[in-house]
């Protein structure tokens, strides 16, 4: 079978519309949550809660219940939780995440291997696979990423400001507090409906290249929005296509697919630096 | 009696932890006054400003405020953290209007006019769609600048504004406050290290080093703390200058 048949064929799959709606719900929440994250420099809050997600993968499984509704509380918590610390000045932000990360990381292998170790299961909560998408999946999915966009068009010039300069916008009766709790609420459920498509350990990634490519080109703000949320969504789709062909884990080819895009455009730019 | 008072600064207190920035400060901010600030380093000048605007928490005393001022701010350090913060330099000026304008609504033409024509006063309208990471520090100080004052501003709080810019700028900028105050009857309170480049535009001195030494006139400033402030040759001691003087 060609190529083109094998991706014709993608299409009369219910699983592959499913994982396509889910995974473009995926890629505007994320590039958009991002944006902002990598703008505030928290872009590792997402590797921080990605860890977290894995530990309440693992916690789910072994106590036989859904791991993504079982994760979706923790994960939002945690967020929240490492917002605050970042915002204390006196602990070191990056520090505080990288423990966090750890600490789950080592209490979600420990639980899996009290628990068999690893198995197929586990392995698609880790690296993403479409096969396992539920309606259910995508009716969240959808209904959160309409939320998310509703969200920041409602709030898009005082999100602006906030990220710009807190302290001004703190003036112009911004309050600043309950945006970044939304900020860190919206990140948190992000990571969680990730997880099917993309899986715990690369959502993160998928919140830092979008708004990273983005503003390799983008002069003003709106616009590295807009190509954020365009990249991310393409790379999705092409991911999850590239990965029903080649038969690998959707999440890696999706990640690939932006590091790729990231690379090329990084040997492109100094390339033609260096002829000038 | 006939002044109108904008603020009142009753007995504020600033610590930052154990440390006491502000000590038992006590003024009223009246309309139409033109108030610099001055002190040495280190004596609060960034802290009072900060209360004054609710950014920094006071440990005790009182700051009253008239009903719905709008504030300008000008913060001390414009330095972008970020070069590569994706902003251009029209976007930054238009969150000036955010006050103005309300958090949830989207700008229009007429916002959009109001920022360029605030670009074009201090100079800086072909720049609009420049980021601004990739401007000179004291243009992005022009450009803040234009983000407070776009709001059309009852007061306006600016740390070190002419810090960044040059002879002429400053010159520019100086005669634009005094003529925004005058004929706007726009409020300022200017922070500055250098007094004299102010006389002739401020009507106000405000001397502080963690409490407040001197609240008056220009001429009776440098009557009364004859040694340049910034030099701690004398005991400096409290005055304020009567109604009469
Ligand atoms: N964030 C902070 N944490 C701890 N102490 C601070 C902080 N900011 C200021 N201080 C202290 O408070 C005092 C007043 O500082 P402030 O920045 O208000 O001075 P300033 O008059 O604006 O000085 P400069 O002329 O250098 O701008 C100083 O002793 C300073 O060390
Ligand atoms: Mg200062």
């Amino acid at each position: 079978m060609s190529t083109l048949e094998l991706l014709l064929r993608a299409f009369e799959y219910g699983f592959m519309w499913r994982a396509l709606i889910v995974g473009v719900a995926v890629a505007i929440s994320s590039a958009t949550i991002g944006s902002f994250l990598v703008l505030k420099k928290y872009a590792m809050i997402g590797h921080g809660l990605s860890h977290v997600a894995f530990a309440a993968v693992a916690i789910g499984i072994v106590l036989n219940q859904s791991p993504l509704f079982f994760s979706l509380p923790i994960v939002t918590f945690a967020s929240v939780i490492v917002l605050r610390i970042n915002q204390n000045a006196r602990i070191h932000g990056d520090a505080a995440i990288g423990l966090m990360a750890a600490t789950a990381m080592a209490l979600g292998t420990t639980l899996v291997s009290t628990s068999g170790g690893f198995n197929i299961d586990l392995y698609s909560y880790l690296f993403g696979s479409i096969l396992t998408i539920r309606e259910i999946d995508v009716i969240f999915a959808t209904v959160f990423s309409v939320i998310v966009i509703g969200f920041v068009l409602y709030n898009f010039n005082t999100l602006f400001s906030l990220t710009f300069d807190e302290s001004f916008a703190k003036i112009s009766g911004v309050n600043a507090n309950r945006m970044n709790t939304w900020l860190a609420i919206f990140t948190g459920i992000t990571v969680v409906i990730g997880i099917r498509a993309i899986g715990t350990l690369l959502i993160s990634a998928l919140i830092i290249f979008p708004a990273i490519i983005a503003l390799q080109f983008s002069r003003g703000f709106k616009g590295t929005l807009i190509l954020a949320v365009i990249i991310s969504t393409l790379t999705v789709i092409g991911g999850l296509l590239l990965s029903f062909i080649l038969d690998y884990p959707s999440g890696s080819t999706i990640v690939l697919l932006n590091s790729g895009i990231f690379f090329l455009i990084y040997i492109v730019r100094s390339a033609l630096r260096l002829q000038t | 009696m006939s002044k109108d008072v904008l603020v009142n600064v009753d007995d504020i207190s600033v610590k930052y932890g154990q440390h006491l920035a502000l000590s038992h400060i006590h003024f009223d901010i009246n309309q139409g006054d033109f108030i610099t600030l001055v002190g040495v380093n280190g004596s609060g000048k960034t802290t009072l400003a900060k209360s004054l605007l609710g950014l920094k928490r006071i440990a005790s005393g009182r700051i009253t405020w008239v009903n719905g001022q709008k504030v300008g701010y000008l913060p001390q350090h414009t330095g972008l953290e970020n070069r590569h913060f994706p902003a251009t330099v029209a976007e930054v000026v238009a969150t000036g209007l955010i006050k103005d304008k309300g958090r949830h609504t989207w700008f229009n033409k007429d916002d959009r006019k109001r920022v360029k024509k605030m670009l074009k006063l201090f100079g800086m309208q072909d720049m609009a769609k420049k980021r601004i990471g990739n401007l000179s520090g004291g243009q992005q100080q022009r450009v803040l600048l234009a983000r407070s004052m776009v709001m059309t501003p009852d007061l306006l709080i600016l740390d070190e504004p002419t810090s960044a810019l040059d002879q002429t700028s400053r010159d520019k900028f100086l005669k634009v406050l005094k003529k925004l105050n005058t004929e706007q009857n726009l409020t300022i309170i200017l922070i500055t290290h250098d007094v004299a480049s102010i006389e002739g535009y401020a009507n106000r001195v405000l001397y502080l080093d963690k409490h407040l030494l001197f609240d008056g006139s220009f001429k009776k400033f440098f009557e009364t703390q004859p040694f340049s402030p910034f030099i701690h040759t004398h005991q400096p001691r409290y005055v304020k200058e009567g109604e009469t003087s």
